[in-house]
Order: C-alpha cells, then sequence, then structure tokens
C-alpha cells in the first residue's frame, strides 16, 4: 500500500477514518471523482444540513485529507466505509416499507404466528367448557346451535356498547378495515 | 417518514386524531408506521418481534395522544413510545425465557423459510452490521450515522447527554467501521491474489 505517502502513513489514516464524519469523508472523495462516478450515495450529512464540501479543520484532518487524494488503497477504504452506510441505511429503510406495506395489507407474519399462538390455547379452552358441561348433562340433547348472520354495510357503524371509545381504520384493501375499541 | 407528510403536518394530523378525528389517526398511523417499525427493528433485531413492538406503541399511541399536549415534539414522544414498548417485550422475553437479542445470534442465523429472499438479505445485512453492539449505540448509530440526525437532536430523543451520545457513536462507528475495512482488506487481499494467479498462468 502506499505507505509513505505525504505527512501520515497508511496505517495513521486508517484510524483517522474508523472515527471520521460521514460528510468529512464525502468532502474528501468528492474531489478525487463525482459521488455519482464513485458509487457512494451521500446518506445523512446533507439530511442535517451538513455542508457538502468540508475544508479540514486540524492538522491531523488536513494531512488525512493529502493522503486520501494520493492513496488509493485508503481512498478506497473511505468509500467502502460510505457505501456500507448507504447499504445498512437502506436495507433498514427496505425492511420497514415492506412491513409496513404488509401490514397495511393486513397480511402480516406476526398476526399469523399470534394466531398460530392462540389457537391450540383456543381450542384447549372451548374442550374444556365443551367436557366441563358434558359431565352433568351426559343425556340431555344439545340446544338447536344459532349462528347470528351479521350484515356489513358499506360504511361500517360501530357500537361500542360499554366501552370507553372506538377508532375505526380503513385499509388500502376494501375487504378489510381495523376497528379497536379501547 | 414520506415526503408528502412534513413534520409539521405531521403534528397537525395528531392534532386531529386527539380531537378524535378517526381519519386523520389513520393517516397518522399509516404516516409513522415505517418509522416506528425501523426503531423496533434496530431494538430488536427479529421483525416479528419489531412487528409486536410497533403494535405495542401504536396501541400505546392511541391510548395516550388524546394526552400529548404538543409541548415535546412529535417524534421524540413516539420514539419513546416504541422504547418502552420495547422495553416491556424484553421483561416479556426474559420471563418466558427466550432469547432477547437477536443480534447476539450469530451471522449464521438460520432465517424462516417462509422470508422473501430479498427481506432475508437485507434482514442478514442489518444483523451482520449492528451485530455485537448494545442496543443503544445501535440505536444512536442508526439516528445519527444514518439517519443524519444532529448530536442534540438525538440526545433529546434518547433523553441522554451529548457527550454521551458522543462516546456510543464513536464506539459504534468504530466497531462497525472496523469489520467494514476487514472485509474490505480482505476482498482486496483475494483479488491481488487472483491477479497473481492470473499472471502465473500466463506466463506459463
Amino acid at each position: 500500500m502506499g505507505a509513505d505517502m505525504n505527512a501520515i502513513e497508511c496505517e495513521e489514516c486508517r484510524d483517522y477514518l474508523l472515527d471520521a464524519e460521514p460528510a468529512e469523508l464525502r468532502a474528501v472523495l468528492a474531489e478525487r471523482a463525482s459521488p455519482a462516478s464513485i458509487g457512494v450515495p451521500a446518506v445523512a450529512g446533507e439530511a442535517r444540513g451538513e455542508p457538502a464540501s468540508l475544508a479540514p479543520a486540524t492538522g491531523m484532518a488536513q494531512a488525512v485529507h493529502a493522503h486520501l487524494a494520493a492513496c488509493p488503497e485508503c481512498a478506497a477504504q473511505a468509500r467502502a466505509i460510505l457505501a456500507n452506510n448507504a447499504a445498512l441505511n437502506a436495507a433498514l429503510t427496505g425492511l420497514s416499507g415492506t412491513a409496513a406495506a404488509t401490514a397495511i395489507a393486513g397480511t402480516g407474519r406476526s398476526g399469523r404466528r399470534w394466531l398460530r399462538a392462540l389457537l391450540p390455547l383456543a381450542a384447549a379452552a372451548v374442550l374444556a367448557v365443551v367436557l366441563w358441561q358434558e359431565a352433568p348433562r351426559a343425556s340431555r340433547p344439545l340446544p338447536p346451535l344459532v349462528v347470528p348472520t351479521v350484515r356489513v354495510p358499506a360504511s361500517p357503524e360501530v357500537n361500542a356498547g360499554g366501552a370507553s371509545g372506538v377508532a375505526i381504520m380503513r385499509t388500502n384493501n376494501p375487504r378489510i378495515t381495523v376497528v379497536w375499541t379501547f | 417518514l414520506s415526503a408528502a407528510v412534513q413534520a409539521t403536518e405531521l403534528d397537525q394530523l395528531a392534532w386531529r386524531a386527539a380531537r378524535g378525528d378517526e381519519s386523520a389517526f389513520g393517516r397518522l398511523v399509516r404516516e409513522v408506521r415505517p418509522r416506528l417499525y425501523r426503531w423496533a427493528l434496530v431494538q430488536s433485531g427479529d421483525p416479528d418481534d419489531a412487528e409486536d413492538i410497533t403494535q405495542a406503541a401504536l396501541l400505546r399511541l392511541h391510548r395516550s395522544l388524546a394526552g400529548f399536549h404538543f409541548e415535546s415534539r412529535l417524534s421524540t414522544w413516539l420514539f419513546t413510545l416504541v422504547r418502552s414498548a420495547a422495553a416491556d417485550w424484553r421483561r416479556a422475553a426474559k420471563r418466558r425465557g427466550l432469547r432477547q437479542d437477536r443480534y447476539a445470534l450469530s451471522q449464521a442465523t438460520v432465517t424462516p423459510a417462509s422470508e422473501p429472499d430479498d427481506r432475508a438479505a437485507l434482514l442478514a445485512l442489518v444483523r451482520a452490521q449492528l451485530a455485537g453492539l448494545p442496543a443503544r449505540q445501535r440505536e444512536v448509530f442508526d439516528l445519527t450515522e444514518l439517519q443524519g440526525r444532529s448530536s442534540p437532536e438525538v440526545a433529546a430523543l434518547l433523553g441522554l447527554s451529548e457527550s454521551t451520545i458522543r462516546v456510543h457513536l464513536l464506539r459504534a462507528r468504530r466497531a462497525i467501521r472496523a469489520r467494514v475495512l476487514a472485509r474490505h482488506d480482505a476482498g482486496l487481499r483475494k483479488e491481488v491474489e487472483s491477479l497473481e494467479l492470473r499472471k502465473d498462468r500466463s506466463r506459463r
């Protein structure tokens, strides 16, 4: 590697890179090439209004600045750091976006997971109730099962009854409306 | 947050929702959900757990929005809801004897078969990058380094001093970057070796 570059060695430069502000790295790299050509999308700095180009303030920063301009290996390391930040940010954003979309569509894995966990409990509870009722009145015929029919109007109306309040949220799916009672 | 809804507009939505406007509440939930999920994911490291934490935070939002007086920033308050939901989730996980921190798992974590490939790849990337970092360092790194929030803003959000934020950020930054550079160097070595191999072959 370019060990005898300017005032500092690659090792010192590398140590500085571990702590440098992303905007500082971008500023140095921007002087070597345009952001598009080095494949490093700007992420954090611009969002908080940092200037796109920072002049190195300290002696060490100036030395690193000069070293990066002359040493392609260290410049590649700086680019790797920025590219990694961009990839991690994109991954977190991507995961959050898909999770929100699935949740709004009402097909979240989590919901199914809760359902899977609750189903055996619900089945056990129903069985326990049936067995408990069956025991003393085994000979008695069961009453006819009445299944109430519910008609859902186009615009749902919810009677909260004793509950203190209700929130109705429409989703993108016209067949799914979320009703919260609280 | 989508570009269509800026912070002030979000405040207005929250204000209307707090006064019983259901459509405003629905829109508020849609707008803040990705942000809450991201925070929850950084806290838990697992998409399903993040989903549960997000749901719990949204329920808290619904229950307590009427009591929010807009004296602090809405985003600060939302972050508090997620953190307290995440703390409850950690306590419940501990009670059930479950592993609390998915980031502690190795990179070879088996992803459920139902997980789509691209989502699994993104999750593997996130886990690999944030593995081994304490939750507080992960939070600070995400908020500051990736989302571009200023140190004073993050300090207010997390209820910590700016110097503490700075310490967490530097530690997380060093840990993550050291791994990146090690990987980068290994890739470079491989490249050099394959170049030398090609040279040898062409000489023969």
